[in-house]
């Protein structure tokens, strides 16, 4: 109700100005500066065992990853910008919708040059990381599969968007820019991955986001060979219990932190991230308080050759819980294989844009544990496999 | 006399690459509309309307930033040279703003002339063209305003 209010208020100020101003503004002008843009992604996913976006550890493989996007955005006045994004997207039998992916007003109420200040409302991408914002355009992620550990696809949509507010700030200085993004918003809801993740089996209730509150800060070097950035995140989840339900109705908070440095030399480009994560169950009755600390990491190197062709190579862990690494534990605790505890993938990848608007990728995955694999497209986790490989094959267009 | 020939267009070989060294075939200049009142920028400034930071002129004129493919000579040279910056990093500012909503990015054009005739016949454009294409092209047919980067 309230953010309601606040978007409504500026929008009705916006109308009301821009129908003031129509004399001295002309329309045309305004409608000079809309754009619009989009893209179109299919993949291919073929595994050895275990199941990638559909039947992939079927002969054929799958074709289960299809992702078409389009956005339009205008700024009316200089301080003003309008912007929203529809995007459709398949992805085996996790998703299968067309959603608002943001939707927001942007009003810059500072801008000297150096140094901008502003707010966003409506429906924002949440900063997490260097890849959470544009984590479905085929372009701006690195390889065909983000980082499992930390871009987890089973909670994309709980990652993807909130309802609410960001505030940000932008410096440029001698040595580069900084840039600070503060956000509070309702998180789109999931589908039962949620229950699954948490729980470890899909619970008679729902889980549903409540709130998150994020905040990321990034420098980046006047010639964009060096970016740090640190992205904290506060996420919390109710649990609303069904009438004959094991639990009581709980609560899980998750606090994040990620760390995230990258260094290109000439033709050679160095990236890392690291992901601290803390996630607290309480109040669930039978399930007695826990807390689960979460360990994820990756390094990746990638190579410009000749010709447009870059190759890259990464490797990336992830750990549910850094104290039971092996897995005993949780093996011991769900009957769930002790491999589902953990993640470990090398992998090797190949893309090639002849220009701006078309790309094909593909990248070998060779994979030691289970952790990442999503519900929807392997039901039953004790017939998945310890180790496998996984080969990616991607044709991306963007206008 | 052959050798004489040899000798005339090898010395107006060495003469053509004395006047167009590699540098100044690919050497660019700032462009604007012929509406636009600035007629200096300073680097900073120049990054911030490349970066797509600032959105109008002084005179409250809305800015059109043109920019050429990511892979045009012409362009490499400009955002490493003008604005000190790679292109792969004015790529990723333009994606993220177009595709996390949170800004906008130029129009790509295909070739210098299409620049030229695009910006002198636009409101508030600006963008760059080699020194040669801009002698080249008849100032008669197009008006554009050279911008000076201090």
């Amino acid at each position: 109700m309230f953010s309601l209010l606040m978007l409504n208020k500026p929008l009705r100020a916006a109308m009301l100005l821009l129908v003031m101003n129509s004399g001295h503004v002309s329309a045309n002008s305004a409608f000079d500066t809309f754009q619009l843009h989009g893209f179109v992604n299919q993949g291919y996913f073929i595994s050895s065992s275990n199941n990638v976006y559909g039947k992939s550890s079927s002969n054929n493989g799958s074709l289960g990853l299809t992702e078409v996007g389009i956005n339009a955005s205008i700024r009316p006045f200089s301080q003003l910008g309008l912007a929203v994004q529809g995007i459709y997207r398949k992805a085996g039998a996790l998703n299968n919708e067309a959603q608002i992916d943001f939707a927001l007003l942007d009003w810059t109420f500072y801008n000297t040059g150096n140094t901008q200040a502003g707010v966003r409302l409506g429906r924002i991408k949440n900063p997490i990381g260097f890849y959470n914002e544009t984590r479905d355009i085929a372009f701006t992620r690195t390889t065909i599969l983000l980082p499992q550990g930390i871009y987890y696809e089973r909670l994309r949509n709980l990652y993807l968007s909130a309802d609410g507010a960001q505030l940000y700030f932008n410096q440029s200085t001698n040595i580069g820019d900084f840039n600070l993004k503060i956000s509070a918003g309702k998180p789109l809801d999931d589908i039962k991955e949620l229950e699954v993740a948490f729980f470890s089996f899909d619970a008679p209730g729902t889980l549903k986001p409540k709130d998150a509150y994020l905040s990321k800060l990034e420098y980046e070097s006047t010639s964009g060979a060096t970016r740090i950035a640190l992205s904290y995140v506060d996420l919390n989840l109710q649990y609303d219990k069904s009438t004959h339900d094991v639990f009581d109705a709980g609560d899980i908070s998750v606090n994040l932190f990620i760390l995230s440095a990258q260094k290109s030399i000439g033709k050679f480009t160095l990236t890392g991230e690291h992901l601290w994560q803390e996630s607290n169950l309480s109040n669930f009755g039978v399930l007695p308080d826990s807390k689960l600390l979460s360990r994820s990491y990756f390094l990746q190197g990638d190579y410009l050759l000749p010709h447009n062709l870059q190759m890259s190579l990464r490797y990336d862990v992830s750990y549910l819980n850094k104290d039971d690494k092996d897995g005993d534990l949780y093996s011991a605790l769900t009957g769930r294989p002790k491999h589902a505890a953990y993640t470990k993938d090398m992998m090797i990848g190949l893309r090639w844009a002849p220009n701006n608007q078309w790309m094909i990728s593909t990248e070998y995955h060779r994979i030691n544990g289970s952790s990442s694999l999503s519900y929807a497209d392997n039901p039953d986790t004790n017939t998945s496999k310890k180790d496998w490989d996984l080969f990616a094959l991607q044709l991306s267009y963007r206008f | 006399m052959i050798d004489n020939l040899i000798n005339k267009q090898f010395l107006t070989i060495i003469l053509l690459v004395f006047i167009y060294k590699p540098s100044d075939l690919l050497a660019s200049d700032v462009i604007a509309s012929p509406n636009v009142q600035t007629t200096s920028l300073s680097i900073n400034e120049l990054r911030h309307i490349f970066f797509m930071r600032v959105q109008e002129w002084p005179d409250g004129t809305p800015i059109k930033v043109y920019v050429l493919n990511d892979s045009n000579e012409l362009h490499k040279k400009f955002s490493k040279e003008k604005l000190g910056a790679f292109p792969y990093k004015l790529r990723r500012l333009w994606d993220r703003n177009t595709f996390s909503g949170t800004g906008q990015a130029p129009i790509v054009l295909d070739n210098e002339l299409d620049m030229i005739k695009i910006i002198s016949a636009s409101q508030g454009g600006i963008g760059y063209a080699s020194k040669t294409i801009i002698n080249g092209s008849s100032q008669g047919d197009f008006n554009v305003l050279f911008i000076d980067v201090e």
